[in-house]
C-alpha cells in the first residue's frame, strides 16, 4: 500500500488539489441526490393495507416535511444569512477561534462624505479592523467598531447596511443574493453617503481647538447637516479601556452637538422676539442701567453694559426705550426679561410646544438604529412665577438646549420660518420636520439679526463680501466660566448654511464662539459653498 | 396468463433496488471519505491503512445486510435500510474526521467504536426476529417494555451523576436512548386493542373510559415523573410529544393533540417559572449575545460553525468543526453543516425525509392496528428527536441534549437508532 503514496502524490501535483476536492464533493452531493430521487420514484409502488387511505399518510408526511423544512429555513438566518446579523459578526469577529475568520472576508461598507472621502473603511493590512482616516475630526458622527468593545455611531446605527443586509435597492438585493451564495463566504456591503463635507468639519475641530464644545452646521433648505463636530474627540482607530474607565469631566465619547445640554443663554431671544412679533408687538421697552426686577425679592435683571460699568467703576446711563431691533442688535437682557413677562407663560409654551423642545431631534434612520439628538429639559410648565419667566426669557432659566436644536432653530429662520428635518444620509430625501415660526416674523427676524452682525455684538462674523445674520449668546452656568454660543446663517437673502457654535466655558460668545463661526463661514465661502 | 409470472420472483431480483441504492449510498460516503484523505494527503502525503477501516466496515455492513436480506428471502421495504446507511455513513465518516487521533492505539478499545458493529447486529437480528408478521408477538410486550424503560430510568438516577443540571450516567454511554424505542412499543400495545373505546366522544370531544384512563395515567406517571426527577428536558418533551401523536394515530381525534399542546403549554410556563436550568436555558436562547461566552457559546460557535460552511461548505477535512463543543454528539448537525455546507444539511434533512416516508409507508402497510401504531409511533420519536437536536443546533428552539439520530456518535444513541430501523423493516413484511 505505501508504494500508492508517491503516485497519488504526483497526482495531486499534477491537478489542483483544491479542485479535485471540489469534484469530489459534487460527486458526493449528486450521488446523494440520485438515491433520493430513485427511492422517491419507486414510491408509486407502495401498497397500503385495507381500510388505511395513502392520503392521510401523504397529508402526515407532508407534516412532517413542513415541520423540517421550517427548522431549515431558520437555519439559512444563520447559516447563509448570517452576515444580515450585526451581533452575531461582532460575537465571530470577537470570539473567533478558526485559523481563518469568516469574519475578516466581509468588506464591510464605508462611510463617505459629501463629496466621496472615505470616513470609515477597511484596514486593508488587517481586515478584521476598520480605517478612520480623520481620526477624532469625526470620531462622534463615525463613531468606532472594535473587536472588544463593540460598535458606536453610525457604525452601530447603520451595521446591517454596512454588512450588507439590506434589501431597499435592486442594486442592494443583489449584493444581498452574492453574500448568501458566495462560496468562499466573501459577503460586501453597502457604502453609506453622508451629507458631511469633511473639509468643514475638520475646520470647526481644528477651530474648536482643546476647547471642549460643539459646532453643527446646516442647509436651511433641505436639513442636510454640514457639519456635527464635539470637542474633546477620540481615536477611533485605537480605542482602548482607557477612554471608557476615565472618570474626567472631558467625556471624550459624549457627542456634544447632539446630547450636550446647555443653558440657550441670549441665543433664546430669538424665539421671544419670533413670540413677540407674531403676537404683533412693535412698540419699545424701557431699559434703565439699574436693569429690571421681575418680582419681590428677585435679583434685578441688568445688562452686561451696566455690569461692565459697576466693574470699571464708571457710570452707564442705561438703553432707555428701545425697540426690538436694537434690543438684539445689543443683546438687551433687560429689554427681553420684560418681554418675556409681557408676554406671559402661556404665550412662551406655545411658542416651545410648536418648537417640539421636549423632542429629540432624529438625523439619521439606519438600517440597525436610529440617531437622535437628546431631548431639550424644560422647566415644568404653569408653575413659573415672573422672575422664572424673565429667566427664561434671557435664555436662564432652568431650560437646557443641545447645540442640534440652536442649529434647526436658526436654519428655520432662515428657511422662511419652516424647520427642515436634519438629515446625515445624504441619500435620505428632505422632509420637513416642524414649522416653526411665521414667514413675515421669520422674515423681520433675519433682518434683525443681519443687524446684529453689521454692528452688534456678533460683529466678528462680518465676514467680507459675505451677509452674514446672527445671534450670540453668553450663557451663565453653574459649572464655571459662561458658555460662549453664536448661531448665524448665510448669506441672508438665500441662505445656504445655518451655523450654531457653543465653547464650554468659553466665556463671552462674541469672544470665543464668534471667531470659530467666521472661520467656518470664510472656509464655506473658499469651497464656494455659499455661492459666488 | 403465462405461468412464469405467478410464480414470486426471487428475493435477489426484487432487492434489485436495494442494491443500486446501498451502491449509490456507498460510492457517495466513499466520496465523502475521499474528501477527507485529500485534505490529509496535502497535509502529509502519507497513507496509512488504518484509515480505510471506518470505510471497509461500512462497506461490509451494506454486502452482509442485502447478502442476509436475500438469503433469507426478507420481502420488506428496499429504500429504507439505504436511506439510513447513508445517514450511518456520514455519521461513521464524520467521526473518523472528527477523531482521528481516537482511532490509534487503545483508542480503538473506546466502548463507542463498539456502537457501529452492535448496532448492526442489532439491527438485522430484529429484522430477523419480527419479520413476516412475528412483530406482533410484540403487542403483548407493552407492559414489559414500560417496566424495562422504568428501570433503565431508576437505573440513571440511582447511579447516574449530575451535569449541567441533569442527572447522566458515567462515561458516553447512555441507556435512556433505549426507552425511545421502548416506549412506542408499549403505547402501541396499549393503545392498539383499546383503540375503539378511547374514540369515543361526544360533541368531538373524547370520553375514554375511566378504569382505561386511571390505569394508563397511573402507567404513564412512571416514566414521567422518573424524567422529571432527572431534569431531563429533552426527554420529557419527547415522551410527551410520543403520546399525543400515537393518541392521535389511534383514535384519529385531533382533541388529543390539541389537549396535549394546551398542557405541554401550560407545563412549559411553569418549568420556566420554577426550574433553574429550563430558565437558563430559555434565556439562552431568546437572549444568545446577553451571555455569549457562557451559557450561549457552545450555539452561538455552533452557528459560526454554520455561517463559516456557508452554502457549499469548507469541504470535508477543511473546516474546524473541532471548535465546537461536543460536535461529534450532539452537534454533529452543526459540524456537518460547516463541510458540507446548507447543500449538504439540505441533503441530510432530505434523508430523514426519506426514512420517515418509508417508516410511515411500513405503518401504512401493517395489517394490524398494533403494527400501524407502532410504525407512527417509532416515526414520530424520530421526528421529535431530529427536531429537538436540529432546532437546538440551528438555534430555533432551546437547547435539549436530545441526539440526533443515525448520526450522533453517542454509541448507545446509534444501537437505539438501529433497532428502530430493524423494527420497521420488520413492520413493513406484513404477511397475511
Amino acid at each position: 500500500m505505501s508504494s500508492l503514496a508517491p503516485i497519488l502524490e504526483r497526482f495531486l501535483e499534477a491537478h489542483s488539489l483544491i479542485r479535485i476536492f471540489r469534484i469530489t464533493q459534487g460527486v458526493f452531493l449528486g450521488l446523494a441526490l440520485l438515491a433520493l430521487v430513485l427511492s422517491l420514484l419507486a414510491a408509486r409502488r407502495d401498497r397500503t393495507a385495507a381500510g388505511r387511505s395513502p392520503r392521510a399518510r401523504n397529508a402526515l408526511f407532508a407534516f412532517f416535511a413542513l415541520l423540517l423544512a421550517a427548522v431549515y429555513t431558520y437555519q439559512s438566518t444563520w447559516q447563509l444569512a448570517g452576515f444580515a446579523r450585526p451581533p452575531f459578526v461582532e460575537f465571530m469577529r470577537r470570539f473567533n477561534l478558526r485559523p481563518d475568520n469568516p469574519v475578516a472576508r466581509i468588506t464591510r461598507g464605508r462611510l463617505l462624505d459629501r463629496n466621496g472621502q472615505e470616513l470609515a473603511g477597511n484596514n486593508p493590512d488587517d481586515p478584521a479592523r476598520r480605517r478612520y482616516p480623520f481620526s477624532n475630526a469625526v470620531c462622534h458622527v463615525t463613531g468606532y467598531l472594535s473587536p472588544l468593545f463593540g460598535l458606536s455611531g453610525l457604525e452601530q446605527a447603520d451595521s446591517a447596511s454596512l454588512y450588507g443586509a439590506t434589501l431597499d435597492t435592486w442594486d442592494q438585493r443583489s449584493r444581498f443574493t452574492d453574500n448568501l451564495l458566495d462560496s468562499r463566504r466573501r459577503v460586501s456591503g453597502n457604502d453609506r453617503t453622508l451629507t458631511l463635507d469633511i473639509r468643514l468639519q475638520q475646520e470647526a475641530v481644528r477651530l474648536l481647538g482643546d476647547r471642549a464644545g460643539a459646532v453643527v452646521a446646516l442647509d436651511p433648505r433641505d436639513g442636510a447637516v454640514l457639519v456635527l463636530a464635539s470637542t474633546p474627540g477620540f481615536d477611533p482607530n485605537h480605542v482602548t479601556a482607557d477612554l471608557f474607565e476615565r472618570a474626567d469631566t472631558a467625556s471624550p465619547l459624549l457627542n456634544r452637538a447632539l446630547h450636550g445640554l446647555y443653558p440657550p443663554g441670549s441665543t433664546f431671544k430669538l424665539v421671544m422676539a419670533a413670540a413677540a412679533i407674531e403676537a404683533g408687538f412693535t412698540g419699545k421697552l424701557d431699559c434703565p442701567a439699574g436693569g429690571y426686577t421681575a418680582g419681590p425679592g428677585a435679583p434685578p435683571i441688568r445688562d452686561h453694559e451696566a455690569l461692565q460699568a459697576d466693574h470699571d467703576g464708571s457710570v452707564w446711563p442705561g438703553h432707555g426705550p428701545i425697540p426690538m431691533k436694537t434690543a438684539i442688535r445689543l443683546s438687551s437682557n433687560v429689554y427681553f426679561a420684560r418681554l418675556g413677562v409681557m408676554l406671559g407663560p402661556a404665550r412662551l409654551e406655545q411658542m416651545t410646544d410648536r418648537l417640539a423642545l421636549a423632542n429629540p431631534i432624529p438625523v439619521f434612520e439606519g438600517s440597525s438604529s436610529a440617531i437622535a439628538s437628546s431631548p431639550c429639559r424644560l422647566p415644568p410648565p404653569r408653575q413659573q412665577d415672573d422672575n422664572e419667566l424673565a429667566q427664561m426669557a434671557i435664555g436662564q432659566g432652568r431650560l437646557l438646549v443641545t447645540p442640534l436644536q440652536m442649529a434647526v432653530l436658526t436654519a428655520a429662520i432662515a428657511n422662511h420660518g419652516l424647520a427642515m428635518r436634519p438629515r446625515l444620509d445624504a441619500g435620505a430625501p428632505p422632509k420637513v420636520l416642524r414649522y416653526y415660526v411665521r414667514r413675515n416674523a421669520a422674515a423681520v427676524l433675519a433682518g434683525f439679526l443681519r443687524d446684529a452682525v453689521e454692528s452688534g455684538t456678533g460683529h466678528g462674523a462680518n465676514v467680507k463680501g459675505l451677509e452674514v445674520a446672527g445671534k450670540t449668546g453668553t450663557a451663565q452656568n453653574p459649572a464655571g466660566d459662561d458658555h460662549a454660543w453664536f448661531v448665524c446663517f448665510a448669506p441672508v437673502d438665500h441662505p445656504r448654511l445655518a451655523l450654531a457654535v457653543i465653547v464650554e466655558n468659553g466665556g463671552a460668545g462674541s469672544q470665543a464662539a464668534v471667531p470659530i463661526a467666521a472661520g467656518l463661514l470664510r472656509m464655506a465661502r473658499d469651497i464656494g459653498w455659499l455661492g459666488e | 396468463m403465462n405461468p412464469a409470472s405467478t410464480k414470486p420472483p426471487s428475493a435477489w431480483a426484487e432487492r434489485r433496488l436495494e442494491r443500486g441504492l446501498f451502491a449509490g449510498v456507498f460510492l457517495a460516503v466513499l466520496a465523502a471519505h475521499l474528501m477527507v484523505g485529500l485534505v490529509r494527503f496535502g497535509n502529509a502525503p502519507v497513507f496509512e491503512f488504518r484509515d480505510t477501516l471506518p470505510l471497509a466496515a461500512f462497506f461490509a455492513t451494506l454486502v452482509l445486510t442485502h447478502l442476509v436480506f436475500t438469503a433469507t428471502g426478507f420481502r420488506g421495504d428496499t429504500r429504507l435500510a439505504p436511506a439510513a446507511f447513508f445517514l450511518v455513513g456520514l455519521g461513521l465518516l464524520t467521526r473518523f474526521r472528527m477523531g482521528l487521533r481516537e482511532f490509534e492505539g487503545a483508542a480503538f478499545a473506546h466502548p463507542s467504536t463498539f456502537a457501529f458493529p452492535v448496532g448492526v447486529a442489532a439491527f438485522l437480528a430484529v429484522t430477523l426476529a419480527f419479520r413476516n408478521g412475528r412483530y406482533r408477538t410484540l403487542e403483548r410486550a407493552a407492559l414489559p417494555a414500560l417496566g424495562l424503560a422504568a428501570a433503565v430510568f431508576g437505573l440513571i438516577l440511582l447511579t447516574g451523576e449530575r451535569f449541567r443540571g441533569g442527572v447522566y450516567m458515567r462515561g458516553n454511554f447512555n441507556p435512556s436512548e433505549i426507552t425511545k424505542v421502548l416506549l412506542p412499543l408499549f403505547l402501541a400495545g396499549f393503545f392498539a386493542p383499546r383503540r375503539e373505546a378511547w374514540s369515543r366522544a361526544s360533541w368531538g370531544i373524547p370520553r375514554p373510559p375511566l378504569p382505561s384512563l386511571l390505569l394508563f395515567v397511573a402507567l404513564w406517571s412512571i416514566p414521567t415523573a422518573l424524567v422529571l426527577l432527572q431534569r431531563d428536558l429533552g426527554l420529557l418533551i419527547l415522551l410527551n410529544g410520543l403520546l399525543i401523536g400515537v393518541l392521535f394515530f389511534a383514535t384519529g381525534r385531533i382533541a388529543y393533540p390539541l389537549a396535549g399542546l394546551a398542557l405541554a403549554a401550560g407545563t412549559g410556563w411553569w418549568l420556566f417559572q420554577h426550574v433553574p436550568h429550563v430558565t437558563q436555558r430559555f434565556l439562552a436562547w431568546q437572549h444568545p449575545f446577553s451571555d455569549p461566552t457562557g451559557r450561549s457559546w457552545q450555539t452561538l460557535q455552533a452557528l459560526a460553525a454554520l455561517y463559516n460552511g456557508g452554502l457549499w461548505g469548507t469541504g470535508l477535512g477543511a473546516g474546524s468543526p473541532h471548535i465546537i463543543p461536543i460536535a461529534s454528539s450532539d452537534f454533529i448537525y452543526a459540524a456537518i453543516g460547516e463541510e458540507l455546507g446548507f447543500a449538504g444539511t439540505g441533503v441530510v434533512l432530505a434523508f430523514f425525509l426519506l426514512v420517515l416516508e418509508r417508516g410511515l409507508a411500513a405503518a401504512w402497510s401493517a395489517k394490524t392496528a398494533f403494527g400501524f401504531l407502532l410504525g407512527t409511533g417509532l416515526c414520530t420519536a424520530l421526528l421529535l428527536q431530529i427536531l429537538l437536536n436540529v432546532g437546538g443546533v440551528v438555534k430555533a428552539i432551546p437547547l435539549t441534549g436530545i441526539t440526533l439520530p443515525f448520526l450522533s456518535q453517542g454509541g448507545s444513541s446509534l444501537i437505539a437508532s438501529f433497532i428502530t430501523l430493524g423494527l420497521l423493516l420488520a413492520i413493513s413484511e406484513d404477511a397475511a
